[in-house]
């Protein structure tokens, strides 16, 4: 088969090549390390492995409440990106199909939670709910939650409305269908994607979060990410590898099917 | 020195044969269109010339010098793109500009011949302007002095009026061609348009399947197409399935349908042979059917479109035959022709007739 | 599809039958957000204009006391300049192996394509604590890059490349880069590709174009993805967390220290309310002198 014929600038490609693949390796390159050290037989962390194993997996329950700390983390996580996503409908359809005074302030506005510093957030609210008496909660933390990761389906929902063709709606009522039908039959499957990409976004980030979730909890109520760091500042072994490699891989296999199936990537990128 | 020269271009994208043995030269000065559907290969044609695509056989020489390994920034190739591709960043004297800086002409030299390329189009007085200031002729015409400020050897110009409405599109084909004329610039234009390509081009190439159909003067290819497809694609035709009945050695005789029978000049094929007849509705003429003879076709109207100028009267033969005739308001008002069903004659100019064989292979035709 | 009269009367009634709709969808999130986002962070604000218990010459009221003794503290100078330079340098990295990364996106094939911007997501969802993991195996005495250093004979003992500065800026770089190529990708695609060859057409080298067509073009994406990089290193916790040592504390760390351990509110409330403004108007500035530069629409 004849090679490709379109012209390209030898040089230049080549620089932007090497750059890239640098970039990727580098990406890619602790996470490789992590699955690696996770098989490692030895105590330490070293590389290369000089022996095998998989007995760092079994170590994963020795983390202190780490089976209890990731169903929290989960929870939360579920909840948070459920509400934020229905604040972000309502929000969303605020912004882009009604009318509003100082649209941009309010977008601006509902958008900022991600230009404050976290540990702003995280102790301005432990401050809050120790004044109003719920500090240390389940719901404190959810509520923190929410507030961290509502810009996110705001953002994508709003990209997916303003992309949806308004003369959809229009004709349905033209034909004859209320307002709840048009809602419910044709402006929310437009949405989907923005609605996918946005609730796995505000999944990913709170399940994820240290530092609002550290100026939350106390006692019983902890989360993933505090259990995995506290065993990883007060433990040598790579038994954060297992876990670390087991999180990869379940997040890797959530993603390649959310694309494949609703190609979310394409509605972050807007 | 011909202005441009392409030889047994091949270009293959993927695994599509996109373009296949084009051979095409162009005289210094000459202005030919690429004309044809889309996915016929025009635009491959003009990246290749532009240096965007490289031919994996034959090879393409601009100006007498050869373009292998030319890359496209180091070709002197004035291009046009569809969009005008406008830089929006930059004002109109620094889009017309970027090319003389490219090739390092600075400072007054440079602002000199901006000026003289903004005058040729008469925008100077846009010359500060941000692209999205002007209208859509505006730019085409900026577009336009930024592919020629640098004097390039040849100006490609891609579906250049396409963009524009009606009475603009006209305007600027004629200004178009007075520019083109006085530059005395080889251009290639490629268009789906054929108004555009027959308007503008000395002459007209048609390309079907990446292949050059046929080459000629827009007059000859209109009048006197070497194949039905180039007829048909280059205005209305109406085709008629016809045999000759009679032949020797000067005249020929067509017939096939009830007792019409017509004498034709120049006539290639055989006799007994099926061929399909082909001509223009503005050689049709229409007769009341009073008029009806053996040399008259008998039709039965349709429908009457009025067009402005002309009518184009739509009407089918006793077999059921399209035919499109054109014909003015006058006739139509004297013969009545907007009532349904009526019938009439027509009268098919015989010189006109175009003969192409039955044959899928579209190499045996008449020719003059 | 909800229908509204254009009314220019300025009464109440009016502004409310215009706007109604779109507040009562917006309302119950305002409320939400006044609660638990507004009213905390003025708390916070507030007190950071008030005395600690361990402050000399209290009195009752407002006080810039707070302020002025993180404007006067040489330690707090330290750690705000060295917050700002590590952020400045991991904006800078990490723009420099983006851009490129994002122009490969451009030009590849969809499969291609699709497995890079996989990998960068799943790179954007692993959490943060596991990423820096991945990092100390890496940067670790015993960890890979020693390794590799002292099997390729080069050097005979381990570097201790963990809890420094460098090890900090390599955290968050790699953090940063996906928050970086996404934006950029972005306003990439939306670039023509008739502007690249007119470029080139006019006499351009794809380094030219590069800088005088395709950089200004893509300025939203670029300064997208700088604002937000800058902004999140300024803003560092975790990374410095795992990856620092007290002697290269960012700015969250020691204002989480002054909270949480001094139990000092005022100050670290200062602290913060000082990074968050500083951010701010840093940013703002930036957005500036991009906007009169490449004379872009950011």
């Amino acid at each position: 088969m004849q090679q490709s014929s379109e012209y390209q600038a030898r040089g230049y490609q080549t620089v932007v090549q090497a750059i890239s693949w640098f970039t990727i390796v580098f990406l890619l390159f602790p996470v490789l390390l992590t699955v690696i050290v996770s098989f490692n037989a030895s105590f330490f962390i070293e590389f290369p492995p000089k022996a095998l194993s998989i007995d760092w997996y079994g170590n994963i329950e020795k983390i202190h409440r780490i089976g209890h700390a990731t169903l929290i983390s989960a929870l939360i996580a579920l909840a948070s990106a459920a509400v934020a996503t229905l604040f972000g409908i309502c929000a969303s359809l605020a912004l882009v199909r009604t009318e509003l005074p100082a649209k941009a302030a309010i977008t601006a506005f509902l958008v900022s939670p991600i230009t404050i510093p976290m540990v702003a957030i995280g102790i301005a609210l432990v401050q809050f709910f120790i004044l109003i008496g719920t500090a240390f909660t389940w719901y404190s933390l959810l509520i923190g939650h929410i507030v961290l990761v509502l810009a996110y389906p705001i953002r994508t929902l709003v990209a997916s409305l303003t992309l949806s063709n308004i003369s959809l709606e229009e004709a349905a009522r033209s034909l004859g269908a209320t307002r709840r039908q048009v809602f419910i039959t044709i402006t929310l499957p437009q949405m989907t994607p923005g609605l996918i990409s946005g609730f796995i976004f505000a999944f990913l980030i709170s399940f994820d979060n240290y530092p609002i979730s550290i100026f939350l909890v106390r006692g019983g109520l902890t989360t993933m990410p505090i259990e995995l760091f506290n065993y990883i500042t007060q433990n040598l072994d790579p038994t954060p590898a297992a876990f670390s490699s087991l999180y990869i891989a379940i997040v890797s296999v959530i993603i390649f099917f959310a694309e494949k199936r609703w190609r979310i990537i394409s509605y972050a990128i807007h | 020195m011909p202005g441009l020269e392409l030889e047994r271009v091949n270009v293959w994208l993927g695994a599509q044969h996109v373009l296949k043995n084009i051979d095409l030269n162009v005289a210094q000065g000459e202005c030919v269109a690429l004309l044809g559907p889309s996915g016929c290969g025009k635009t491959t044609t003009l990246r290749t010339i532009a240096g965007f695509v490289v031919p994996q056989e034959g090879h393409v020489s601009i100006a007498g010098k050869s373009t292998k390994n030319l890359p496209p920034n180091k070709r002197n190739v004035g291009l046009v793109f569809q969009d005008y591709a406008l830089f929006p960043h930059m004002t109109v004297s620094e889009n017309v500009g970027y090319g003389l800086r490219m090739r390092k002409i600075d400072g007054s030299a440079r602002a000199q011949q901006v000026e003289q390329a903004l005058a040729m189009v008469q925008l100077l007085h846009m010359k500060d302007r941000m692209p999205s200031q002007l209208s859509g002729g505006q730019r085409q015409r900026i577009a336009l002095a930024r592919a020629l400020v640098t004097q390039p050897d040849i100006l490609l110009l891609d579906e250049p009026l396409g963009a524009l409405d009606r009475k603009l599109r006209d305007q600027m084909q004629v200004e178009l061609k007075q520019l083109q004329k006085k530059l005395g610039i080889t251009t290639i234009i490629v268009t789906h348009d054929q108004e555009e390509a027959l308007s503008l081009a000395d002459r007209v190439a048609v390309m079907f399947d990446g292949q050059i159909a046929e080459i000629g003067k827009p007059m000859d290819l209109y009048e006197t197409p070497s194949s039905l497809r180039v007829m048909e694609f280059l205005g209305s035709s109406n085709t008629l399935s016809m045999i000759v009945s009679y032949r020797d050695a000067s005249n020929a005789t067509l017939s096939g349908y009830q007792r019409y029978a017509i004498q034709v000049q120049k006539c290639a094929f055989d006799m007994g042979t099926r061929i399909t007849a082909a001509i223009r509705p503005e050689h049709i003429h229409i007769l009341p059917i009073a008029e009806l003879a053996t040399d008259t076709l008998e039709a039965t109207t349709v429908e009457c479109v009025y067009k402005g100028g002309l009518v184009e009267v739509h009407c089918h033969l006793s077999d059921g035959t399209p035919i499109k005739a054109q014909s003015d308001a006058s006739c139509v008002q004297r013969l009545n022709l907007m009532q349904q069903g009526l019938k009439i004659a027509l009268r098919l100019e015989p010189s006109r007739i175009q003969l192409f064989s039955n044959s899928p292979n579209e190499h045996t035709h008449d020719r003059t | 599809m909800l229908l509204t009269t254009a009314s220019f009367s300025r009464s109440p009634l009016s502004f409310w039958r215009r706007y109604r709709s779109g507040i009562l969808l917006l309302t119950p999130l305002l409320v939400f957000l006044l609660c638990f986002y507004v009213i905390p962070l003025t708390n916070l604000l507030a007190q950071s204009f008030s005395f600690s218990s361990g402050d000399t010459n209290q009195h009752d009221g407002w006080t810039f006391y707070q302020y002025l003794k993180t404007y006067e503290s040489a330690r707090l100078g330290r750690v705000l300049s060295r917050t700002f330079r590590i952020s400045f340098i991991t904006v800078l990295v990490t723009l420099v192996i983006s851009y490129p990364l994002a122009l490969l996106l451009l030009r590849a094939s969809r499969r291609l394509r699709t497995a890079l911007l996989i990998l960068t997501f799943v790179s954007l969802a692993s959490s943060l604590i596991v990423r820096n993991y991945g990092w100390v195996v890496v940067l670790a005495d015993g960890g890979a890059l020693n390794s590799t250093l002292i099997g390729l004979g080069l050097i005979d003992q381990p570097i201790r490349f963990m809890y420094s500065e460098g090890a900090i800026i390599v955290g968050l770089v790699h953090f940063a880069i996906p928050f970086m190529v996404l934006p950029i990708y972005g306003s990439l695609l939306r670039i023509p590709t008739s502007m690249r060859e007119a470029a080139l057409s006019l006499g351009s080298s794809e380094w030219a174009c590069l800088c005088n067509i395709t950089l200004p073009l893509s300025l939203p994406g670029v300064f997208g993805g700088t604002m937000l990089t800058f902004a999140v290193s300024m803003s560092a916790y975790v990374t410095p967390l795992m990856l620092g040592s007290p002697s290269t504390a960012m700015i969250s760390q020691v204002a989480a220290e002054q909270l949480l351990v001094q139990l000092n509110f005022p100050w670290g409330a200062a602290i913060i309310v000082t990074l968050t403004v500083l951010t701010f108007l840093l940013v703002a500035a930036y957005a500036s002198i991009l906007r009169k530069v490449f004379r872009a629409t950011v």
